[in-house]
């Protein structure tokens, strides 16, 4: 694949010299100055963005009252429809864990906007509510919201065999999202339907 | 919140041990130097914020590297993907090895995201398979899938640079 000359080039490649000093001082003095100015403006017009695909996409749903608008990494799924999604690799977070030890996860960002209260359950694995200032909010396996909420969805990805799905169950309607991963072709999608 | 001077020492530790890997990780998904630095600064604010939770070094590092390789993930969403244009700006790298690490960078540029970071993993850092399904969280059939897949493409591509330059 590279030769013994090509990695050891690859490897001789290190971090600029006054990284370190601006990793110590930014971490020194988080969270007031965690991070320079150009990844702040991309968050914040990031968040914009977001924001402004939450309002198109709940103005478009509007009409349907009792209904929910769903979206994974800004991609909205429609009723009955399904769509391929890339997990985020992370360790699921401690409190997750009733054995009290972190495991290897893969998570979904899943954007809700729902125009009622909702009861949100999932057959396997954990959600993390968070709100608009990125901190989490709530915790578990069966959480209740309703407006405009982010929810990451932690699953194991060594217990693939069955499909994981989580529930939205409000008082006028009730819906599925199927998280599934197809080994073949190393992929997950997610399909909703009505339940 | 203020570090104590303990807990900036562990940090400088940490930093001193994994810099230079996830700077080169960032470098070879971002091809940028700015866009590496500020991935890697970005993820060791991530991780003073849950250092205290790690039982091992293992999970430390596997920590880093996913929290490197999401990072630049999502500047790569948000920039679109600068093809190529910073590669000129890679200077840290030894002049006499400069080229051959350059042309390393840009054959790695062409892999799909997923198989790229298996390939770095694996063939430049050393890790092994186990080691990549663990930091990675994917099983290990998954992580030999995208090692296997990753290789045939970088075969591919190897013939093609070597085909055009003949």
């Amino acid at each position: 694949m590279f030769d013994e000359k090509e990695i050891e080039a690859y490897r001789k490649i290190s971090a600029p010299d006054g990284l370190r000093e601006r990793v110590l001082s930014s971490c020194a003095e988080y969270p007031k100055a965690r991070r320079n100015l150009p990844a702040m403006l991309r968050t914040i017009s990031s968040a914009a963005a977001c924001l402004a695909l939450v309002v198109v996409l709940s103005v478009f749903t509007m009409g349907r009252f009792g209904d929910a608008s769903v979206s994974v990494s800004g991609d909205a799924i429609l009723p009955e429809s399904s769509v391929s999604v890339y997990p985020e690799h992370g360790v699921a977070p401690l409190s997750a864990q009733p054995t009290g030890k972190s495991i290897p996860a893969v998570s979904f960002p899943i954007a809700l906007s729902l125009s009622e209260k909702t009861k949100i359950t999932v057959s396997a694995g954990e959600m993390q509510m968070t709100d608009d200032t990125d901190e989490s909010v709530s915790f578990g396996s069966a959480l209740t919201a309703d407006g405009e909420i982010l929810i990451h969805w932690y699953v194991n990805p060594n217990d693939t065999e069955n499909a994981f799905v989580m529930t939205l169950r409000g008082a006028l309607k009730s819906e599925t999202l199927t998280l599934a991963y197809n080994e073949i072709n190393d992929t997950w999608t997610i399909s909703r339907g009505e339940n | 919140m203020i570090l104590s001077r303990d807990k900036r020492n562990d940090l400088a530790a940490v930093y001193d041990r994994y810099a230079d890997m996830l700077y080169r990780l960032a470098l070879s998904h971002t091809q940028s130097k700015e866009d590496a630095e500020d991935a890697v600064q970005d993820v060791f604010t991530k991780y003073i914020t849950v250092s205290t939770k790690f039982s091992d070094m293992e999970q430390e590092r596997a920590f880093l590297i996913r929290a490197t390789v999401n990072r630049c993930h999502d500047l790569m969403r948000r920039k679109k993907i600068r093809e190529h244009d910073s590669l000129d700006d890679i200077t840290e790298i030894p002049s006499d090895e400069n080229e051959e690490a350059k042309d390393i960078m840009k054959t790695l540029a062409q892999l799909p995201e997923k198989y790229k970071t298996a390939i770095v993993l694996h063939y430049l850092e050393g890790f092994s398979v186990e080691e990549i399904s663990g930091m990675l969280g994917i099983s290990l059939s998954g992580a030999k899938m995208r090692l296997s897949r990753g290789r045939e493409l970088l075969k591919n591509l190897i013939t093609d640079e070597e085909k055009s330059d003949v």
